[in-house]
């Protein structure tokens, strides 16, 4: 397809604009990060807060949810591909009505639970709650992904007499290795970020993830001493281990649309 | 024997998904169920004992304002968000399909706000669209359009507004990469012959792409209206659900319900709304996708 020189002018106009009000914010935060005090503004950050409980936490909580999604979602989207049992797809339906499930609908009921076992304050109380959230979230387009592996595979395997929990592990889960680290991409995404069931079901502030830790920035900002240019910085420093993951994972996540494993 | 054999195959198949099943059932089912049962108490969420009190959460809330507010601004955010959105990733995506020059570059970029922490989000727009100080006044003062000042969060009537606008300009991105990764499956001999046929690019992108993207369309309108109704971040970050409870969505509202006032069985009814409008939801995506299959499997 060759574009017309009024179409490219035009698109280019467009996206320029976009670009601009994308960035802007973006851009807004990092320069007045560096203003009046350049690097002390940083500096003065770290004299603050001791942000490595918090970064400890939410490396516990992403850490945990990943482990219990990716064993959990491999294993059930196998079976729904490609093994059979009677009521197979009314259990898979009623699965994919998780992902419609607010947080709030789960946060008072789950905090009684987690405050019973005195699970509150550690990171340990999100693990199981974000791990569900995602799974169902997740399990339509892993299932996806091995409906469009070949079945002859599972057959060849039998015949070499192999059992069903051997076929999944050394044959199906290292091919749909893409489509599960796709997952686990938006998975870190979204528990990493998540807001509200973290402050609640964590509200010691030197133990909250840091996904709830600049509101604490914002807080501390009334107070004397700490600028406007120092929240900035607080906030780069908040975003520098999402942009980091980022910067490795952007390829994989935009193969991993590309390779169709998000059928809309 | 061969029966039994069947069953503990099955058996065995059906190992596979407990796990997930039993995640579903303490983390989701549960607590569905709780809030259900709940919302028929007088109940502050500490005390021992709960009153029952049959309908009176739901009639109390139905009759105040402050719920219908919360209706309102899930109505507001889900078609704002729906149709801005949307629109705005599609024609982006349409670009970028067709390699317009530095195509890789935007779409990087673009979807960069969707990876950020919406509380950081939250708190660097909080600073533009302050009163006194905000960079968005100061703009406007700065090239001579006094008159557009506004107190922007202060004021009901312009922060919802900007709330939506942050929210779209944190998920324009998303709905661009979707649009795009399913415009690549699109077959291009369509567009070939068409060309052919003198169709314009226009007329291709009306009579084929967009056709094409149903499936993208639906999931897309189901994310937005969800997001919607999962509205809290935003409005918690930057407004608190204020000014007087212009920016209420309806966790906002459980939030202050349950941790606040204590008022635990209200918070309850209020799940229950969102529930029933999830589970509206929820059938129209589970026929669109029966039929789907079914088209697929007749079509084939």
């Amino acid at each position: 397809m060759k574009n017309s020189l009024p179409y490219r002018i035009i698109t280019q106009i467009i996206c320029l604009i976009v670009l601009v009000i994308v960035m802007f914010p973006l851009c807004l935060m990092i320069e007045k990060s560096f203003a009046v005090n350049g690097f002390g503004n940083y500096v003065k950050v770290f004299e603050y807060f001791n942000l490595i409980p918090n970064v400890i936490t939410s490396i516990i909580v992403v850490g945990g949810t990943l482990l219990v999604v990716g064993v959990v979602v491999s294993m059930a989207s196998f079976a729904f591909s490609k093994l059979h049992f009677p009521g197979k797809r009314a259990v898979y339906y009623l699965l994919l009505t998780g992902m419609m499930i607010p947080t709030s609908a789960l946060i008072f009921p789950l905090y009684q639970i987690v405050r019973g076992l005195q699970l509150n304050n550690t990171g340990w109380s999100l693990i199981f709650p974000y791990a569900t959230a995602s799974a169902c979230f997740n399990l339509m387009i892993l299932t996806n992904y091995y409906n469009a592996l070949p079945d002859e595979l599972i057959d060849a395997a039998r015949i070499d007499g192999a059992g069903k929990w051997k076929t999944f592990r050394m044959i199906m889960l290292p091919i749909a290795k893409p489509g599960l680290v796709f997952i686990l991409i938006q998975t870190f995404l979204t528990s990493w970020n998540e807001l509200q069931m973290a402050m609640i079901f964590i509200n010691d502030t030197s133990k909250q993830p840091m996904s709830v830790v600049p509101l604490r920035f914002a807080q501390t900002t009334t107070s004397t001493g700490f600028t406007i240019n120092n929240l900035f910085a607080a906030c780069i420093i908040c975003l520098f281990p999402i942009a980091v993951f980022y910067t490795l994972a952007s390829r994989q996540l935009m193969e991993g649309l590309t390779a169709g494993a998000v059928k809309g | 024997m061969l029966l039994n054999r069947r069953k503990k195959d099955s058996l065995t198949s059906f190992l596979f998904v407990v796990p997930l099943l039993v995640l579903f059932l303490i983390f989701f089912a549960y607590p569905i169920i709780y809030n259900i049962i709940i919302s028929f108490y007088d109940w502050n969420g500490v005390s021992l004992t709960k009153t029952f009190s049959g309908f009176d959460n739901y009639k109390k809330l139905l009759a105040d304002p402050v719920m219908w507010k919360c209706f309102k601004n899930f109505f507001w955010i889900a078609v704002s968000t729906t149709l801005i959105q949307s629109a705005l990733g599609i024609i982006l995506a349409s670009f970028f399909i067709r390699k317009i020059r530095l195509s890789g570059f935007y779409r990087i970029l673009f979807y960069l706000p969707a990876i950020c922490t919406t509380t950081i989000v939250g708190t660097v727009f909080s600073k533009i669209f302050e009163t006194n100080r905000g960079y968005l006044n100061v703009m406007l003062r700065a090239i001579h359009l006094d008159f557009l000042c506004q107190p922007w969060l202060a004021t009901p009537k312009t922060v919802m507004a900007c709330l939506i606008f942050v929210n779209i300009w944190q998920w324009t991105g998303y709905s661009m990469l979707m649009y795009y990764t399913n415009m690549l499956n699109i077959p291009q001999d369509l567009y070939e012959s068409a060309t052919i046929d003198g169709a314009g690019s226009f007329k291709q992108f009306i009579y084929i792409t967009f056709p094409l993207l149903k499936g993208t369309h639906i999931t897309l309108i189901l994310l937005d209206i969800l997001g919607a109704l999962k509205f809290f971040d935003l409005s918690y970050v930057l407004t608190k659900g204020g000014p007087a409870h212009a920016t209420e969505t309806f966790s906002t509202y459980i939030y202050t319900k349950s941790f606040n006032t204590f008022k635990q069985g209200e918070a309850s009814t209020i799940v229950v709304f969102m529930f029933i409008i999830a589970m509206v939801l929820t059938v129209l995506q589970l026929r669109f996708y029966y039929k789907n299959e079914k088209e697929e499997m007749n079509g084939r």
